[in-house]
């Protein structure tokens, strides 16, 4: 199990042509709005002119954004400052500073104060989803609007509906893709597509689409080498980089939903008219109004409400108050996946992630479904303790020809 | 009876092999206010109060006497009074388990939960105090993310554990108590708090019973305004040493008459030691807490280096007066006016009010490790008070957990620290 493996899929091919077109999109830097959490409402800046990216942070000035922000702070927060100060984002629109934890909130202030990247805006997202808290988040959704217009955007009803139904095209093209993770054995290699997915998040509609068609252009031309008995892993947890993916990639695990921050979190839909993807029937019930092609809309306020909705009703991450439905939802993602055990990528200091572990831990437990915590410094390096709690883990979990839980 | 040996018989009596049998038993809340009573030692009216005030909480809470409900620090616990309830701050427990010396203990049960030892030492000891035993299970949670996210996180686990209600206020970061919607918005979730806090005690909160606890929170805010008033002055009249001690009150006191008349007293002891002599070479703002466990530190800067602590920022009245006919909106307004919530700036303009009202020498900021809101702004503020020519220090280290903290390397910064101070006067 612990020999080294290829991944000689599709993505070998291909990734250099991802690259180029993620390279390609980058359209004039003035256009550009940078963002870090996925509560952020993205449809909004796409309306209102501007080409949303998400920010993934550099480690390479790390060591100066630790003059502003201290070394036991979530070191996501301090890449993307470190970022900043490497100069990617000089002319660019602006950034969308959203205080989704504690450590995203001191980002926001040593952004405003120590780098000069504009904040189009800087706002709250409620951590429930009942009325209260759709009322305050149409708030903080107007507050950005009213940032991008600021900054010389326009959002229309038609903007923004189009806006809605691009994001909605690829959402659904992204679970197409997922679709075929949930056979024996997995389609795509796990690190493939979440560097696809972390691809498709810094694209703009078109390539976008572009980018969801490689898969599909070229899925008859896979050389996969990966078979049946290679163990199946859901991944979650905050923010990661791809390192730990091409790790787990290396020893032979298949992550078959990559779930974390960096990834699937900011791609998954909750629509109930998307047919793949547990989670869309996981929350149709209990929010039967959400209709993704937003038939009939034609006033900004409906559309407006329509996203907060969404975006309050989704599958809830670990800072939102309700932790059982996100703790089931990742037990039926492991069986809907024929996963044999899950594994929560964390990074040190991150206290949503860290404060879950011991509820997580106990309903796995009773589930039946190994478990594995990975706390890291962001940039996963693979070193020996790792690789052997990797491999240990695996050995644990899987036998050949065991079947998924 | 000295104050030290009243303090060890407690110490004795809960961390021997009976400890959670005491706590549970109300004889030992008779005993120790017997022994209270009986103490000589206490030098200020005001210290003996609250130490009383802390024994009947705590046996409220302990023995069902009344039924008692966990309250992260800064949830208006005035709510809870309304409500005839008892709070219970988990992370005043663990500062106490530390001073007993036997927060490692509880750090280790929680590690074996999962708990990272990377999470605040105060939640940790909390969650592991509730795995042993030794807190008191609460018939609700009641959380709120001003300052941190630990609290609500830590709630949620534990309201797992032990069956009962959580309710978590989202305090908005981003916004002032200007701001009408954030007011409406958190106004309305402690509406639905308090419904539960009715439920729990299964009494219905008059407006007059509001009324009521909201007039004695304002009454203990006029006099910890008076206390700090007088803590302006020359030399200073109430040292870090006991000072501090009073924090409790602002976590647990808001609302109920106990902390009203531990302030008063508090205020005539102070205007009784005014006349103290005066030792006092620096006057020093301290930034968040200090550590709980046996150490010297505060001793000896105020004793030995004659760098006295003449203010501390949580004991800062932030706040206006709450408004009696309006109880849920004042109290969301100020949850929101916090200045160590949101952005940074707030904090910065506060201590630099601090520094001017107080007199202020140097600012020390004792960084708790877990801390991702006081030790998450540590570094900003340096630069920030940097720029006001305002002396500062990060003291590293962990309010809990004694392991996490090298007092000799801390008292070689601090005298560096009181060292550079002193060349700057010269
Ligand atoms: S990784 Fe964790 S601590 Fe960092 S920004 Fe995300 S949720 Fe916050
Ligand atoms: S020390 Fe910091 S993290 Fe811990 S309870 Fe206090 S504010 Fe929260």
């Amino acid at each position: 199990m612990a020999t080294l493996r290829k991944y000689g899929n599709f993505f070998n091919g291909v990734w250099p042509l991802v690259k180029d077109l993620v390279k390609e999109e980058i359209p004039l830097q003035s256009k550009l709005v940078g963002w870090f959490c996925t509560y952020t409402p993205l449809e909004v800046i796409v309306a209102a002119g501007f080409q949303p990216f998400r920010i993934f942070g550099s480690s390479e000035r790390i060591a100066e954004a630790g003059v502003y922000l201290p070394p036991n702070l979530c070191p996501y927060v301090r890449a993307c400052l470190g970022e900043a100060f490497l100069g990617r984002f000089d002319g660019i629109a602006g950034v969308v500073l959203v205080h989704s934890c504690n450590a995203m909130g001191q980002l926001a202030s040593a952004w405003r104060r120590y780098t000069n990247v504009p904040v189009i805006a800087e706002v709250h997202i409620p951590r429930d989803s009942d009325s209260k808290a759709m009322v305050y988040m149409l708030s903080q959704v107007r507050s950005l609007i009213r940032g991008l217009e600021r900054a010389g955007g326009t959002v229309t009803v038609d903007s923004l509906l189009t806006a809605i139904r691009t994001s909605w095209a690829i959402r659904a093209g992204w679970n197409d893709l997922l679709a075929k993770q949930r056979r024996v054995p997995a389609f795509y290699s796990g690190a493939g597509l979440s560097r696809l997915g972390r691809s498709l998040q810094r694209a703009g509609p078109d390539q976008a689409k572009a980018l969801l068609d490689l898969p599909r252009q070229t899925e008859y031309s896979d050389t996969t080498t990966r078979t049946g008995n290679n163990p199946r892993f859901i991944l979650t947890g905050s923010v990661v980089s791809p390192g730990l993916l091409d790790l787990l990639d290396s020893v032979g695990a298949d992550v078959v939903y990559d779930e974390t921050c960096s990834c699937g979190r900011a791609l998954f839909s909750v629509c109930k008219d998307v047919k793949h993807g547990v989670e869309g029937a996981l929350l149709e019930s209990a929010f039967p109004r959400i209709d993704p092609n937003c038939e009939g809309a034609s006033e900004l306020d409906t559309l407006i409400e329509y996203l907060a909705s969404w975006y309050l009703n989704r599958i809830p991450c670990a800072r939102m108050k309700p932790a059982g439905q996100r703790i089931r939802y990742l037990v039926s993602l492991a069986k809907e996946y024929s996963a044999q055990g899950v594994i929560s990528s964390v990074v040190k200091f991150c206290d949503p992630y860290l404060y879950e572990q011991p509820l997580l831990r106990q309903a796995l437990l009773k589930e039946g479904i190994p478990y594995l915590l990975i706390e890291h410094e962001y940039e996963v390096v693979p070193e020996g303790r790792l690789l052997t709690r990797l491999e240990a883990f695996i050995e644990k979990t899987w036998r050949p020809g065991r079947s998924a839980i | 009876m000295a104050p030290r040996t009243f303090g060890d018989l407690i110490k004795t009596g809960l961390m021997g092999p009976v400890g959670k049998r005491l706590l549970r038993a109300r004889a030992s809340y008779a005993v120790a206010r017997y022994l209270l009573n009986r103490a000589s030692g206490f030098d200020m009216e005001s210290a003996k109060l609250m130490t009383r005030f802390a024994i009947d909480e705590s046996e409220k809470a302990y023995t069902g006497k009344r039924l008692g409900v966990w309250t992260t620090a800064f949830f208006p616990t005035e709510l809870v009074y309304a409500a005839g309830l008892t709070p219970f701050s988990p992370e005043v427990s663990s500062a106490v388990a530390a001073s007993l010396g036997a927060a490692s203990k509880f750090l280790s049960a929680a590690d074996a939960q999962w708990y990272s030892t990377d999470l605040c030492s105060f939640h940790r000891a909390a969650a592991g105090g509730l795995i042993e035993g030794f807190l008191p299970k609460p018939r609700a949670f009641l959380a709120s993310h001003h300052l941190c996210d630990g609290g609500p996180f830590l709630f949620r686990n534990a309201a797992n554990v032990v069956g009962a209600p959580l309710y978590v206020v989202d305090v908005p970061p981003t916004a002032g108590p200007s701001d009408s919607e954030a007011v409406i918005y958190v106004a309305s979730q402690l509406k639905e708090a308090l419904a539960l806090l009715e439920h729990v005690s299964n009494k219905r909160v008059t407006p007059e019973d509001l009324k009521a606890t909201v007039r004695l929170s304002n009454e203990c805010r006029h006099f910890m305004v008076q206390v700090n008033e007088l803590r302006r002055r020359r030399p200073s009249p109430l040292t870090g040493v006991h000072a501090f001690s009073y924090i409790y009150l602002t976590f647990c006191g808001p609302g109920s008459k106990g902390a009203v008349d531990v302030y008063k007293a508090l205020v005539r002891d102070i205007e009784h030691r005014i006349a103290v002599p005066d030792g006092e070479r620096y006057r020093l703002l301290w930034l968040h807490l200090r550590p709980y466990f046996p150490n010297t530190i505060l001793h000896h800067l105020e004793k030995d280096l004659g760098a006295v602590v003449a203010f501390e920022e949580l004991n800062e009245v932030y706040w206006e007066p709450l408004d009696e006919d309006r109880p849920l909106e004042s109290l969301a307004a100020k949850m929101l006016s916090h200045p160590g919530y949101g952005p940074v700036e707030r904090r910065i303009r506060a201590i630099i009010r601090m520094v001017e009202r107080y007199h202020i020498d140097g600012v020390i900021n004792f960084g708790n490790w877990g801390c991702r809101q006081s030790t998450g702004s540590a570094y900003m503020l340096k630069e920030a008070l940097r720029e006001e020519g305002i002396p500062y220090l990060v003291l590293d280290g962990d309010c809990i957990n004694g392991d996490n903290f090298s007092e000799g390397q801390a008292l070689t910064r601090i005298e560096g620290f009181l060292e550079m101070l002193s060349e700057r006067a010269s």
